[in-house]
């Protein structure tokens, strides 16, 4: 398959994950971009493109954070040393839809790095196999840390909710 | 039965999800499923684990970014550690394929200027280089010429055309879950899931109907009337857990991966 296709079937859902994982489209088509060109250099074993651009993905996006992280830090320590221009644009906020990502980006940033990856990948439809891979465990455990993640988020987006459960709410 | 009387222990979490997830083994399976018929309380926690999973696929869906409309990369970047990390600009994004400059005109255009310089260099060499800018002007020249046709000899005949779909397409569905729901029950005719690798998938009618294929965000529906007598086949990713299929509006069949990894599931879609 060439490099066009490849992109065509992989990079929507590997941007979607990724911006589940950071909460920032603009760091996840960056690590999307990064795993793409990494393909290029190092392409994978066949069969294994999905898996292997996902944790390429996740670990460029991983690390974006924390740079970012570190940046931000820096400039917080020194305020006046801020670059001055325009504010950073907005996300990419809908109105109808703002509250919910930020209800859901709140609950996901309260789990661990490796829950989270791990969640998001097993919503991905990953195999535990993979999904252990990716984040350097056991097969074994990952239900278990799949379980401990949404047992996290269900008070938080009150997931157990009995009777008309809204998702908007 | 009471959770207290059974003998076997109680199925803990990862159990219970790698149940889910149509991850366990066959022995662990049957003996998860004696444990869940004879004890309500793990199965209540499953039902549990089932409800927050898919409502936690339809948080995110609802919160998810629009994809960008990006291009692939246009080139690989050379690196000389991997420490030292490129990571792309953000531009990069929206920027186009890079297009690869192969026109013979323009290589022609640098024959020519070759030629000149060629002229004003001393006598001894003259002759030689005259000698290559030839070769070079007879290889650009035969490269801007059409290639000649394939001799008839070497053509084979076309293998016979297999029966074509009278419909199909192809998409990657949304997370673990992929919806297929079929407009009408029919005279005669059945869906088809069978499992493909990769992470799209497709769906064909097979014989000559017409039936509308629609991609819809939860998966596909297949416009159908009650007349029609049409067979489908979906191809379903390694990534969908389950398959849910509704037809005519009734009750919702659930289609575990296990289900379709094994030999397929075929659902008939004529009315009982």
């Amino acid at each position: 398959m060439d490099a066009a296709a490849l992109f065509a079937e992989h990079h929507p859902p590997l941007f979607r994950y990724l911006s589940r994982l950071t909460g920032d489209p603009d760091v996840a088509e960056d690590a999307a971009q990064e795993a793409f060109v990494r393909l290029m250099e190092r392409p994978p074993a066949p069969g294994e493109t999905r898996a292997w651009l996902f944790r390429v993905g996740t670990n460029a996006a991983w690390m974006a954070l924390r740079t970012r992280g570190r940046r931000k830090r820096l400039l917080d320590a020194a305020p006046g040393r801020v670059p001055l221009g325009d504010a950073p644009p907005a996300p990419d906020v809908q109105a109808e839809s703002a509250e919910t990502r930020a209800r859901v980006r709140a609950a996901l940033e309260g789990l661990a790095e490796r829950d989270r990856t791990i969640l998001l990948m097993q919503q991905e439809g990953f195999r535990y196999r993979e999904i252990a891979e990716a984040v350097g465990t056991t097969t074994q455990s990952v239900g278990t840390m799949i379980a401990r993640a949404l047992n996290k988020l269900a008070a938080e987006l009150r997931l157990d909710e009995e009777d008309g459960w809204n998702p908007d709410r | 039965m009471e959770p207290g009387s059974l003998t076997l222990p109680h199925l803990d979490d990862g159990d219970l999800l790698c149940l889910l997830d149509g991850e366990a083994d066959a022995a662990s399976r049957v003996d998860a499923d004696a444990h869940l018929r004879a004890c309500p309380a793990c199965r209540e926690r499953m039902e549990r684990y089932r409800t927050r999973r898919d409502r936690l696929a339809q948080l995110l869906a609802r919160a998810d970014f629009a994809v960008p409309a990006s291009a692939p990369p246009s080139s690989a970047s050379p690196r000389d550690t991997d420490d030292a990390k490129v990571i792309p600009l953000r531009p990069r994004a929206a920027r186009a394929p890079a297009r690869v400059v192969n026109r013979p005109w323009l290589r022609a255009a640098a024959v020519v200027l070759l030629l000149i310089a060629a002229a004003a260099v001393a006598t001894p060499a003259r002759a030689w280089i005259a000698a290559w800018i030839g070769r070079q002007v007879d290889r650009v020249t035969h490269e801007s010429q059409p290639a000649p046709p394939r001799s008839r000899v070497a053509q084979t005949p076309a293998p016979p055309a297999a029966p074509q779909p009278s419909a199909q397409v192809r998409f990657v569905p949304a997370g673990g879950e992929l919806r297929v729901d079929v407009a009408h029950t029919q005279a005669s005719g059945a869906l088809t899931l069978v499992r493909v690798d990769g992470p799209a998938a497709s769906a064909e009618v097979l014989g000559p109907q017409s039936v509308e294929l629609l991609v819809v965000p939860s998966g596909l529906r297949i416009r159908n009337t009650a007349a029609a007598s049409a067979d489908y086949r979906v191809q379903v990713p390694d990534g969908v857990r389950h398959v849910r299929v509704r037809i005519g509006g009734g009750r919702e069949t659930v289609v575990d991966r296990a289900e379709i990894e094994s030999a397929g599931r075929t659902i008939p879609l004529a009315p009982r």
